[in-house]
């Protein structure tokens, strides 16, 4: 019976046409978005501004692509950063196990039970605001999560048949677990991966609403959204375009996740 | 046993976890002393203020002096406020405790009715339009759900006065319809979610053998659902909402931000700001005491509910 897997369909549509909408954004915008206008201040939206202009005459629809693109930039590095490090240690732990298993798993636990933005405000106040620094505290929480789900694939999968002839060959151990174990993970992290976007768009914007993420002169989506709300009478449009791309970003790879957890 | 092993595990938990955030905000860059003395201090004020805040012990002394007082509810000295931390706390707690719960029942509230109507559905047209409207519910950000909130409802509508919060001695009826919108605006996403997994747990259960043989016995769909499928699809909802739980406290320290409650969610903002780093310790220890505790509820809970687990 086939059963089309419409959340991978408009997961796939709705990603790539946010992705390339953004990837368009980093050579290319209407205006320049920093670009002030006091004689266009708060405009709603027209032909030629369609996102409507900002208190200083800004572009909305400009702004809203470059804080999109670097909301997109950072989750892309965390979740590149997470990814990998959870790899390695889900791969070690998960093929050696053992007491050093049984360490990072506990401690494992306890990140993953804890709100990441609430670690991810302590984190960054201990190293500093800044770009680099919510890449860092947030990849550094991301990694729990993949560890995890790669530690219990590789559970799984060590204790299969090819594995064991592959041991009995002598293949060495590291190739065991990147060459012969990882490809067949693949299909589960991705899945874990597109969460990890999610999350990861939803951090930065929060960290970012709250002032302590993306500095200004960086344009970013949460801090246009916190801006936004002493305008929100004079210019509503404001609050839904900076709202409405974070909402685009997190339903796209949401359901991109879902799609890919349905497929086998 | 399994009970008593998830205790053993839980304070091993609050251990590792208490351990660690000490050395976290012992390690910090720039010396929290200095930052509130200033530059312009004598070696000798600098030096008192450290022997004052226990500063010049070595590192295991006083993780063990912290530890000990948070145990006994002395959470030491704020530098910012330079008054007890549980002072300040012992006003701020109730009202984030208050917000987080009223967002945690309106989650329950929610979810467990439309959760069981939605897997109702099943099959007739209104199934897809329903759950894409669930989807893109649980994609939109709190943050952002409070900001129309107090648009519509504060703004438009005048059901509440964005920022003037009235606390509960004042008024416990203001205080609990200006808290409602907050919590909602934390529950909507939240629900969503909860009403996704439910109904995909209600609907792996119904095609379960009891069910069929249920059926086969003349049972209505209804007695099967409430009397046997439920109990078992809701066993994944429970940790599922203990997870919840804990993101709905962090949420609510956003949400505070945009309706201007004094909650510890504020507090927690200004003392980062400030680098009050007791302060921060203590809030940050609070919130992880919760959220383990939850957590372990959550195990023993799922154990007295399904019996599998218990081995």
């Amino acid at each position: 019976m086939t059963k089309r897997n419409y959340n991978l369909i408009f997961g796939i549509i709705l990603s790539a046409f946010v992705v390339i909408l953004l990837t368009v954004g980093v050579f290319w915008t209407p205006y320049n978005p920093d670009a002030m206008n006091a004689a266009q201040r708060l405009q709603g939206p027209s032909p030629e501004h369609i996102l409507g202009t900002d208190n200083f005459g800004r572009d909305i629809f400009s702004r809203v692509l470059k804080g999109g693109v670097s909301t997109l930039w950072i989750s892309v590095s965390t979740v590149l950063f997470g990814l990998v490090c959870g790899i390695i240690v889900g791969a070690f732990t998960g093929y050696y196990g053992g007491i050093l298993d049984e360490i990072v798993m506990r401690l494992n636990d306890v990140l993953n039970s804890f709100p990441s933005i609430l670690l991810s405000l302590v984190f960054v106040s201990l190293l500093g605001p800044g770009k680099k620094n919510v890449v860092i505290a947030l990849g550094l929480l991301f990694i729990p999560s993949f560890a995890r789900i790669t530690r219990s694939e590789f559970v799984r999968i060590k204790n299969l048949d090819y594995v064991k002839c592959a041991r009995l060959e002598g293949v060495p151990d590291l190739r065991i677990m990147f060459v012969h174990i990882l490809p067949n993970a693949v299909n589960t992290l991705l899945s874990t991966t597109a969460i990890g976007f999610n999350n990861a768009v939803l951090a930065e914007a929060s960290l970012s609403f709250l002032g302590i993420g993306v500095q200004p002169p960086d344009p970013s989506l949460g801090r246009m959204l916190a801006e936004s709300q002493t305008y929100l009478f004079s210019a509503p449009w404001y609050t839904l375009s900076a709202g409405g791309m974070i909402i685009l970003l997190i339903l796209g790879f949401g359901l991109l996740s879902d799609g890919l957890g349905d497929i086998e | 046993m399994p009970i008593l092993r998830k205790t053993v595990s839980l304070f091993l938990t609050l251990f590792l976890f208490s351990f660690a955030a000490f050395m976290a905000f012992q390690i910090i860059p720039g010396d929290a002393v200095l930052a509130t003395l200033g530059t312009e201090a004598t070696p000798e004020q600098i030096a008192q203020m450290r022997s004052e805040l226990g500063y010049d012990k070595p590192l295991l002394t006083r993780y063990w002096n912290w530890i000990s007082g948070f145990v006994r509810g002395d959470l030491g000295i704020s530098l910012g406020y330079r008054m007890p931390v549980s002072e300040i706390l012992k006003d701020k707690i109730p009202i984030t405790a208050a917000l987080s719960v009223l967002a945690f029942l309106l989650v329950v509230i929610i979810s467990f009715p439309l959760g069981i109507l939605y897997s109702k559905l099943l099959g007739s047209p209104l199934n897809s339009l329903v759950v894409s409207l669930n989807q893109i519910m649980m994609s939109v950000p709190p943050f952002f759900i409070g900001i129309v909130f107090t648009f519509v409802f504060g703004i438009s509508l005048r059901l509440f006065t964005p920022g003037n919060f009235i606390s509960h001695t004042q008024n416990p009826v203001q205080f609990w319809t200006y808290l409602f919108f907050p919590a909602l605006a934390i529950a909507l996403p939240r629900a969503a979610q909860t009403i996704k997994l439910l109904r995909s747990s209600i609907l792996t259960e119904m095609n379960k053998d009891y069910v069929r043989s249920g059926t086969s016995r003349g049972n209505t769909k209804n007695r099967l659902l409430y009397v046997h499928v439920l109990r078992n699809a809701l066993i994944p909802v429970i940790t599922f909402l203990a997870m919840t739980f804990s993101g709905i406290v962090a949420g609510s320290i956003i949400i505070e931000q945009i309706f201007v409650i004094p909650g510890i969610g504020r507090l927690l903002l200004l003392s980062i700001s400030n680098r009050d780093y007791p302060m921060v310790l203590s809030i940050v220890m609070i919130i992880a005491l919760v959220v383990i505790l939850m957590n372990y509820l959550a195990d023993v809970l799922c154990q007295l509910v399904d019996p599998r687990t218990r081995k």
